[in-house]
């Protein structure tokens, strides 16, 4: 399983396998002491080795933002397949996510945007 | 052509999500689903069998104290099929639905604490042509999911 990696400070999740119920708990688990300990607000979902997804997911990804966006926190999405696209399209998870299309171009965005408010 | 049912009991642990979608998935693969037929069969009962494990018994995280006794606590699926018409449900015998029509409402959400989206029933209805809850406080709650595969038939965005 891939680890969760800090890039240019920014924690990339990758999300490998089947993010539903049981998946969701253990990867909040792995999230959650790195944003505390490291102190990153900024979260970017790998979804290019994701093989399924159900609300759960959803919940996990909103529930982690609602906690992040507190700091000014902001949530990405990159390397999103079809299925993946419309399941979050549908839960409407792009009104406070935002898809790029490689995890590089992800922590790029938000790190020039941190700068900028520096 | 006489109905083909399975019946599956199975613990209620959150390992057996993947496994009851992968059942689902393997019992109806001979109707030839598309791949979004077949996702959206396993998101359904994904969604179904979850409620019934964290909300129906309690299992999760935190609660520890629901985890005793988790073998006498089970989730039912019965899977049915009949040409292209396939049936789903999801039955247990936890603590029931105080109020169906509120739970079946999207976003809404008994554990918001637990980072519930409130989706589950949303995505059910979404997902399958029907869905039909019964549920009885202190009792159980039964999900019935119908839906017709069309398989090739059915022009869908391509893979």
């Amino acid at each position: 399983m891939r680890r969760l990696y800090i890039e240019k400070h920014s924690l990339v999740v990758p999300v490998e396998g089947e993010l539903d119920q049981h998946m969701a708990g253990i990867l909040r688990a792995q999230i959650d002491p790195l944003l505390a300990r490291e102190g990153i607000r900024d979260i970017v979902y790998d979804f290019s080795e994701t093989e399924f997804m159900d609300s759960s997911g959803i919940g996990m990804i909103m529930g982690r933002h609602r906690q992040v966006s507190y700091l000014g926190g902001r949530t990405g999405v990159c390397n999103v397949g079809k299925a993946m696209d419309r399941l979050l399209r549908m839960a409407g998870l792009y009104r406070i996510v935002e898809k790029f299309e490689s995890c590089e171009e992800a922590t790029e965005n938000f790190a020039k945007t941190r700068e900028s408010l520096l | 052509m006489a109905e083909n049912e399975v019946r599956i009991e199975m613990t209620a642990c959150p390992q057996n999500e993947r496994f009851a979608r992968l059942a689902a998935a393997g019992f109806i693969v001979d109707l030839n689903p598309t791949l979004i037929e077949l996702e959206d069969v396993k998101t359904a009962v994904s969604e179904a069998v979850t409620n019934a494990i964290i909300h129906g018994y309690g299992i999760y995280q935190e609660k520890q104290e629901n985890k005793k006794n988790l073998e006498e606590k089970k989730v039912f699926m019965i899977l049915r099929k009949k040409e292209k018409d396939i049936t789903v449900i999801i039955e247990d015998y936890g603590k029931g639905i105080k109020d169906i029509e509120k739970a079946m409402e999207p976003m809404y959400t008994t554990r918001p604490e637990w980072e519930r989206s409130g989706m589950g029933f949303a995505f059910m209805e979404a997902f399958m042509d029907s869905l039909i809850v019964e549920s009885e406080l202190g009792e159980g709650t039964k999900i019935t999911m119908k839906k017709r595969i069309f398989s090739e038939d059915r022009e869908l965005f391509d893979e």
